[in-house]
């Protein structure tokens, strides 16, 4: 299935700005991460989890199935399709597992968050686990960019399948 | 007859060429970027794999050694 030029243009909108968006919200998360850690200020700490939270469940967490959804759109409906070229079939794997581990990571973060609510939090209080979720947030940060070059260099290679139905449709054309 | 003759040679012709074809889809190599992408990404994931199973992961850190302070203001609201 085809889109329309319109439709088309329509879905490779989203689809950048639910990418690039989830790109952008996943690095102002490093940020509050990284001043998370460092920061001497109790009341900075405290609130640069609070807004952690916030940023994950609020932005990066729908931006990052719409940029599922809109991308499965956009594969489906033109002749890029979803398995013939490997840099799209690779943006395939990553998007899913990525979204998976985001989930996954929501879990510690509510944890933090939830001590920065309820308690006066000190430098020493889960350093460890605020540790890991900017080791977390910078690797996100990576995948992320990752994608979106991969979006922009459109590497050649066709996979088997790809080949496969090229040269089905050639010999149909000819 | 001459017809008859002209399109079984025709079907052998494209059996012939599909097979050929199958055999070049086949023979390709993979993208030389593909496979360097798959080694990184398979290092990396085994890198993951390894500091979760070790338990330095998350889930694994030390919450119950460290026990923070109530703060003040949530005391007061649960009193």
């Amino acid at each position: 299935m085809i889109m329309s030029p319109g439709a088309r243009r329509f879905a490779l909108t989203a689809h950048v700005t639910t990418s690039v968006g989830w790109l952008g919200a996943v690095s102002g998360f490093l940020v509050l991460a990284l001043s998370g850690l460092t920061a001497h200020d109790t009341q900075t700490v405290r609130a640069a989890y609070l807004a952690m939270e916030l940023l994950g469940w609020c932005l990066i967490v729908p931006l990052s199935f719409a940029s599922l959804l809109s991308g499965v759109i956009q594969g489906l409906g033109t002749p890029w399709g979803l398995l013939r070229h490997y840099w799209v079939l690779i943006k395939l794997l990553i998007t899913p597992v990525a979204t998976l581990v985001l989930l996954v990571h929501m879990q510690p973060i509510h944890h933090v968050a939830q001590l920065a609510r309820d308690t006066l939090m000190s430098q020493a209080d889960l350093s460890e686990m605020r540790a890991q979720i900017v080791v977390d947030a910078a690797a996100g940060a990576l995948v992320l960019l990752v994608t979106t070059a991969l979006s922009v260099y459109k590497p050649r290679g066709l996979t088997r399948y790809g080949r496969r139905r090229s040269l089905r449709e050639t010999a149909a054309a000819s | 007859m001459k017809n008859t003759d002209q399109e079984a040679e025709d079907d052998a012709t494209n059996i012939v060429d599909r097979a050929s074809g199958r055999r070049a889809i086949a023979a390709e190599p993979m993208p030389r970027w593909v496979v360097v992408f798959g080694a990184i990404a398979g290092a990396l994931f085994l890198c993951f794999v390894i500091v979760h199973l070790t338990g330095r992961g998350l889930g694994h850190h030390g919450t119950s050694s460290q026990t923070p302070q109530r703060s003040e203001s949530n005391q007061g609201k649960e009193r």
